[in-house]
């Protein structure tokens, strides 16, 4: 009788995962034939994860997690301003799906008609402890309720980044880089609110003045 | 670090361009408004806003029309003063990429970081042109110029051009047909100045062949340092043409540079065969020795023996209208085709007479002053009258395809010197046989 394999911790069912998609070419319909196939079983499978979807939303979010934990440990990064924070953000997080991007083109054609995975990604990422997004626009998680809207939005744009990349046909990519470059400027610069936040000076200085400024008395 | 927005597709490309067409079109509308309610409106007002919003257009898709516009503003006689001041903003002042983006393509390229290669390393671009921007690097005492490729400028010149071509062609009144060899010319050397290996090569020919020129200067380039989308060069410590004649330099010294660059370009055409063909003035450093450093040869030509003969018989001849020499140079360079009718070969030979006379004045005296505003203002009013002129304007497209490059490292040079008002000898060059 073959001897059984150690449980598989969270990233072996990760790298399971993988294998079953590039192997078989579709995903797993059950945890019975993910846990099969890598040598396991349903109840280990059980201690790491509540069920298939979970795992799948670990799936991508594992890129994330990878590329935020190499820039905390980068030490320039800590001198970039917020939005070349955002950028080196989305380049690592890039890299890192870019070793795995016959996976990740699997994985997207397979899922594409699974509207709620996109949801249930988001809801996971936004759940995350994600210190990039939090040093690259003050994005605080800390004493979050619900959904922090700038770390959504951050979360979103990266997510776009990794769709474009996966549909990039580029000679080595450079489309990839230039949209990384042209929508963290626009984003940054839409969001910058800096003249908004001069109007409303502005306006409340001459509401309190309204008596003296305009008046000829 | 500012980052202006840079139009993504060819679609949001071409929507750049068409809202331009629109706000020019906007612009003619406020100027007969004007006129017709009696308020002041000059051309020269009209001008200088259709310029800014051109200008403005460009600069955000950088690549294809941004070279367009810097190669527009080469000779200030040929667009109207408003245009060329809009476009020659042009020429230094395009938004820089980020400085993650510079250390990934440095890791991709090199394995290792900028800081890892250099003991400094500047985090901002310190010069940023139309395809790439300039980051300056020390290595223990050695300063270097690193030039690095936006991404995608390939494409985004391709789809550029491609926009460009039938717009052009209207504008001009031109056939399409006639005028493809001339798109296809100017294609292959955008192209060519994506590539910077390609630039490396040209660099090493153009500095093996004047390398012995006094008074010039090439930066070293570091070849294991350089790939297709990255260029290392040394430092050359001075002043760009432009910043170096804002210090107000003598008359003396205007003519020594003014000298040294006529002298380099007649050399590289006449016994290289190749020519520099960018003579914009942030190519060109002015030493603390008040010398003249050359950079950037992403954009040379190579002169065919072909058309290097043909020219010398066309400068010989030129003088002397209706000689069987010049007309047969005429028809090797293109200039006047076999299917031509009487009327039209009378035109061309009028037309190809003064403005001969003209341009080619430098050549046929012992020294020449730059600094006469009358010369060049003559090549513009010359080059209205001509395209207002309906024989003229009736005529299909001709010359041979090298006078495209030849011509605009002629006009930028005679810019250049302009701008030097240099008073140089320029008549010690003769031509050589092929």
């Amino acid at each position: 009788m073959a001897k059984k394999k150690k449980a598989f911790d969270k990233l072996q069912w990760i790298a399971a995962y993988k294998s079953f998609v590039l192997e078989k070419g579709e995903l797993p319909a059950t945890v019975r034939e993910l846990a099969e196939m890598a040598g396991q079983t349903f109840p280990d499978f059980k201690k790491q994860f509540t069920d298939l979807r979970q795992l799948e939303t670990a799936v991508i979010a594992l890129y994330f997690k990878e590329a935020n934990d190499l820039l905390m440990a980068d030490e320039k990064f800590e001198e970039y301003s917020n939005k070349e924070k955002q950028l080196a953000f989305l380049y690592v997080m890039i890299e890192k799906a870019g070793a795995d991007e016959v996976f990740l083109q699997e994985f997207q054609r397979l899922k594409k008609t699974d509207r709620g995975f996109a949801v249930r990604l988001m809801r996971f990422l936004n759940r995350q402890e994600l210190s990039w997004a939090e040093l690259s626009w003050g994005a605080s998680t800390a004493e979050r309720v619900g959904v922090n809207p700038k770390q959504a939005a951050l979360i979103q744009h990266a997510l776009s980044t990794l769709m474009f990349f996966l549909k990039d046909y580029s000679e080595e990519k450079q489309d990839t880089d230039a949209y990384i470059e042209k929508t963290t400027d626009v984003l940054y610069r839409l969001t910058d609110t800096s003249t908004v936040r001069s109007m409303v000076d502005l306006g409340k200085f001459l509401f309190s003045r309204r008596k003296t400024t305009f008046s000829w008395e | 670090m500012g980052q202006d927005k840079i139009a993504v597709s060819k679609y949001q490309r071409a929507g750049k361009l068409v809202n331009t067409g629109a706000k020019v079109g906007a612009n003619y509308m406020k100027h007969y408004a004007k006129k017709l309610t009696g308020s002041k409106a000059t051309k020269q007002d009209l001008e200088e806003e259709n310029a800014k919003d051109d200008y403005s257009a460009f600069s955000e898709l950088k690549g294809g029309p941004l070279k367009v516009a810097q190669m527009l503003s080469m000779g200030d006689q040929v667009l109207p003063k408003a245009y060329v001041d809009q476009f020659a903003l042009a020429q230094n002042q395009v938004t820089p990429l980020s400085l993650p983006l510079v250390r990934k393509t440095f890791r991709k390229y090199f394995e290792k970081d900028p800081l890892q290669l250099f003991d400094e390393f500047s985090t901002e671009a310190v010069n940023a042109a139309s395809i790439g921007q300039v980051h300056k690097g020390r290595k223990g005492k050695q300063e270097f110029a690193i030039k690095i490729q936006y991404p995608g400028v390939a494409d985004s010149l391709q789809s550029d051009l491609r926009l460009i071509a039938p717009i052009a062609t209207r504008f001009l009144g031109l056939k399409k047909k006639e005028v493809a060899p001339y798109f296809e010319e100017v294609e292959r050397k955008l192209m060519e100045e994506t590539d910077y290996r390609k630039e490396l090569q040209n660099a090493n020919e153009i500095i093996s062949g004047c390398g012995n020129l006094e008074g010039i200067h090439f930066p070293e380039f570091d070849p294991q340092l350089s790939t297709d989308r990255i260029i290392t060069m040394t430092w050359l410590k001075g002043l760009s043409l432009n910043d170096w004649l804002a210090t107000d330099p003598s008359q003396e010294d205007r003519n020594r540079i003014g000298q040294l660059l006529w002298d380099f370009y007649q050399h590289q055409f006449h016994l290289l065969r190749v020519i520099h063909a960018d003579p914009h003035p942030g190519n060109f450093i002015i030493t603390p020795e008040n010398e003249l450093g050359v950079i950037d040869f992403g954009c040379i030509k190579h002169i065919p023996s072909d058309f290097y003969a043909s020219y010398e018989k066309l400068m010989r001849s030129g003088q002397e209208q209706d000689s069987p020499e010049l007309i047969d140079a005429l028809f090797a360079l293109e200039l006047l085709h076999d299917g031509d009718s009487e009327k039209d070969q009378a035109t061309i030979m009028g037309v190809f007479g003064s403005m001969f006379q003209l341009v080619g004045q430098p050549f046929y005296s012992e020294t020449f002053d730059f600094s006469n505003d009358s010369f060049f203002e003559k090549i513009y009013s010359t080059g209205m009258a001509l395209s207002k002129d309906s024989s003229y304007r009736n005529l299909s497209a001709r010359g041979s395809r090298h006078f495209i490059y030849f011509n605009r490292t002629y006009f930028g040079l005679y810019q250049l010197l302009h701008q030097l008002k240099a008073n140089i000898h320029t008549g010690q060059w003769t031509f050589i046989a092929a």
